[in-house]
């Protein structure tokens, strides 16, 4: 690829112009020539590249870090002291060529001045188009990721940075303190695109963590200590599952004979109840069979005393009836008593009709006080009728003293009756004690209580566990599946670990290989810049001594001095010096060391010396053919600003003549005087000249062609 | 034979594992600006399960 042009609008020093730029032609011209003084924006320049298509942080430009802003400077500070709402914007415009097509690619940032923030808020805005080798031009492409994809492939970041080469970077490179071993390490690790394999190796790192991760997972729960334990846990389980069940079922057994017991002795004590009632109903009986033999007796002493009183009447009927014969038979006036006496006085005549006299009233009284209240034969009529009344009356109290004798008398057998059955049925009934059968029985209900918790409590215990060993025997089937997929992972890891394995030595051999091509492409550079003038001396790419600050050293030696060294040098002492392990140095290492102690100081010239074909080397590694697909085999132009600088004599003379060769397309940044200087060597090979003027009113710089 | 294959060689690749593995790294490098990490991995990690529950 190489670039065609770079337009600028309001961007930091700049004032609106473009330059343009072309590759090798067939006179060998590649440079592309920009001239300015110091300060007239050069720097500016070569960062512009950068910063369209990588967004290069401003702020990492020593000397720049107080206008880390892409807006001109003079632009921003209007802005930053205008009122809010105020927006201002620049833009780059780079046009360069790959594959046969015409790449554009804009930047915008927009600056805007918000209300309420105390900076100016900016945004960035990209576009590509590509006009394609048929003359087409497809629409430009705005999304941020698709950009950075394109560029990616033509021009990979790293490899940018690789190809860029300002006064900063070629001092470090070209100090002879640690900072070059740090410059020359980046440059290094950006043009051999060893992020790519990093991020590689980071990637497959990340896949061998969840893999380990997921066996840890498995392995957590797996293994046969884990499956036993959940074994005998399932067992101890089933064990009590059975025993809970041989419980159970002797439990329902006790729970019904329980049952059975308390039947029975409810049905003793009932019986008992029953037998208390006959008991009861004995005593009764035997009461009342008492009282009616005492009614018994009373009544046969009425009887007797009845019979005794009037049980003659009842055989002097015969009697009776010829004492009323013969009383009737005699002539006493039936009637004649005191009381027809009285009658007779009271009327005073006779039956007569005769009056009374008082002779007769007299012998009257006198008779009354003789006469009975009746007359004999009444008296005895009435005595007899009495005594008729009387023997009745006495039959009348006889028959029912006999009657209430012999109902008493029938009750006495019914009693006796009773109180003979109830006596058979008690003697009968043998049943113990109730207060022996109550305390069973309540001994017997607080069993069946307690039965019945079990029986109701067992099921619950028995599902419990029950549910419990399933689950641990899931957790067991899923423990021997996790096996079988820890086979799984394992056969996972070990290709992953492979991987892993593969990758540190593809990147460890790609970075041997092209740290050996560097420095081979470096002493190259080196011996075709420095031919005539730096004789004996060589310069050299550390990089088999793996020690920080050592590694990636490049140094200047002079040869014989090495070799002599080589022969009489004691490695025991360098390995210690150094911290490497004596049985395993290799003959690259032990010239290196020998390099390392006959390494010879350089001067700001000779440093530069070293700068300047160790950017061709690097360059030449970016272009040359690779021993693998991750690191690119494309030409891309090289821009280097203020390479002579330090340089005289034949140094300078070789480092200008060799220039143009370092690429297709050299975007060299210049003072005057430093062409002046190698106008000569440079002039032949110019492509094209751009002369950058600080505007003497503004300090801005003016692109003009010359 | 590139660098590459002799490393898997020494390393006893087989040949699925060689192929999955440049699938791997190609997948690794076709992704590198585009894509994140996470989804790049598990595409990756995709890759290897379906190469091994096969």
């Amino acid at each position: 690829m190489n670039f065609k042009s770079i337009e600028f609008f309001q961007y930091r020093c700049f004032m609106d112009g473009i330059l343009t730029f072309g590759e090798k032609d067939e006179d060998d011209r590649s440079i592309n020539l920009i001239i300015a003084e110091n300060g007239g924006g050069k720097t500016e320049l070569l960062f512009a590249f950068p910063w369209v298509l990588y967004d290069f942080d401003f702020s990492t430009l020593s000397t720049k870090e107080a206008t880390p802003y892409s807006l001109n400077s003079e632009i921003y500070r209007k802005l930053l002291t205008s009122s809010n709402g105020c927006v201002d914007a620049c833009w780059v415009e780079i046009k360069f060529f790959h594959d046969m097509n015409t790449y554009t690619l804009k930047k915008i940032e927009t600056y805007d001045k918000v209300e309420g923030h105390p900076t100016i808020q900016s945004k960035v805005k990209k576009e590509l188009s590509v006009k394609l080798e048929s003359g087409v031009t497809n629409p430009p492409i705005t999304d941020q990721k698709c950009i950075d994809k394109i560029l990616n492939e033509m021009i990979p970041r790293k490899v940018l940075n690789g190809i860029i080469f300002d006064g900063e970077r070629m001092q470090k490179l070209a100090s002879s303190d640690e900072r070059s071993v740090d410059g020359v390490k980046g440059v290094i690790f950006d043009v051999t695109n060893q992020e790519k394999i990093e991020y590689l190796l980071d990637v497959i790192k990340t896949v061998e963590d969840n893999i380990n991760k997921d066996i840890a997972k498995a392995k957590r729960g797996t293994g046969s200590r884990k499956i036993d334990i959940f074994t005998n846990k399932i067992q101890s389980l089933e064990c009590n599952i059975t025993n809970n069940k041989r419980l159970f079922e002797n439990a329902e057994r006790e729970l019904n004979v329980c049952k059975s017991t308390l039947d029975d002795i409810s049905l003793q004590l009932k019986k008992y109840d029953e037998i208390k009632e006959l008991e009861s109903k004995r005593i009764e009986a035997e009461k009342n069979l008492k009282r009616i033999l005492g009614e018994i007796e009373d009544s046969v002493d009425h009887f007797n005393i009845e019979l005794n009183l009037s049980g003659f009447a009842l055989v002097i009927d015969e009697i009776l009836k010829d004492a009323q014969g013969i009383i009737e038979s005699f002539d006493v006036p039936k009637g004649l008593n005191v009381q027809a006496v009285d009658s007779i006085l009271k009327k005073g005549k006779c039956i007569c009709g005769e009056e009374l006299s008082h002779e007769k009233i007299t012998t009257l009284c006198s008779l009354r006080e003789f006469l009975p209240p009746d007359n004999v034969n009444s008296a005895l009529l009435e005595q007899i009728d009495s005594l008729k009344n009387n023997k009745e009356n006495s039959r009348v109290r006889l028959n029912q003293y006999r009657s209430h004798i012999k109902k008493l008398d029938l009750e006495k057998t019914k009693l006796d009756g009773e109180i003979t059955f109830y006596r058979s049925q008690i003697s009968l009934s043998k049943i113990g004690d109730s207060k022996e059968l109550e305390a069973k029985r309540s001994e017997l209900y607080s069993r069946k209580a307690e039965l019945t918790t079990l029986i109701n409590r067992l099921p619950d215990e028995i599902n419990a566990d029950t549910i419990e060993a399933n689950s641990y025997r899931s957790d067991k089937d899923a423990l021997i599946v996790k096996a079988e997929i820890s086979e799984k992972l394992a056969v996972k890891w070990k290709f992953i670990n492979k991987t892993k394995k593969a990758t540190e030595q593809l990147r460890d051999d790609l970075q041997k290989m092209a740290l050996q091509k560097i420095n081979e492409n470096l002493k190259k550079s080196y011996r075709e810049i420095t031919a005539s003038s730096e004789i004996g001396r060589d310069v050299h790419l550390v990089h088999t001594i793996e020690r920080p600050g050592i590694k990636y050293r490049v140094v200047n030696y002079y040869v014989e001095s090495v070799l002599n060294y080589y022969h009489n040098a004691n490695w025991e002492i360098l390995c210690t010096k150094y911290g490497l392990d004596f049985n395993n140095l290799s003959d690259s290492q032990k010239e290196e060391l020998a390099i390392l102690e006959n390494a010879v100081g350089k001067s700001t010239g000779q440093s530069k010396v070293v700068a300047i074909p160790f950017a061709k080397a690097i360059l030449d590694y970016s272009c040359s053919k690779k021993e693998d697909e991750i690191q690119g085999e494309k030409m891309y132009p090289f821009l280097i600003d203020a390479p002579f600088g330090d340089l005289s004599g034949d140094n300078l003379r070789n480092s200008a003549k060799k220039l143009h060769s370092f690429s297709n397309q050299v975007i060299l940044m210049i003072s005057p005087d430093s062409y002046n200087m190698v106008k000569d060597y440079i002039e032949p090979y110019v492509r094209s000249t751009v002369k950058l003027t600080k505007a003497a009113s503004k300090n801005e710089s003016i692109i003009g062609v010359e | 034979m590139s660098i590459v294959d002799n490393i898997l060689r020494d390393l006893d690749f087989k040949e699925n594992e060689i192929e999955l593995y440049t699938k791997i790294k190609m997948e690794v490098f076709l992704k590198l600006s585009n894509e994140d990490k996470k989804t790049l991995v598990s595409r990756i990690e995709k890759m290897i399960d379906q190469e091994y529950s096969e």
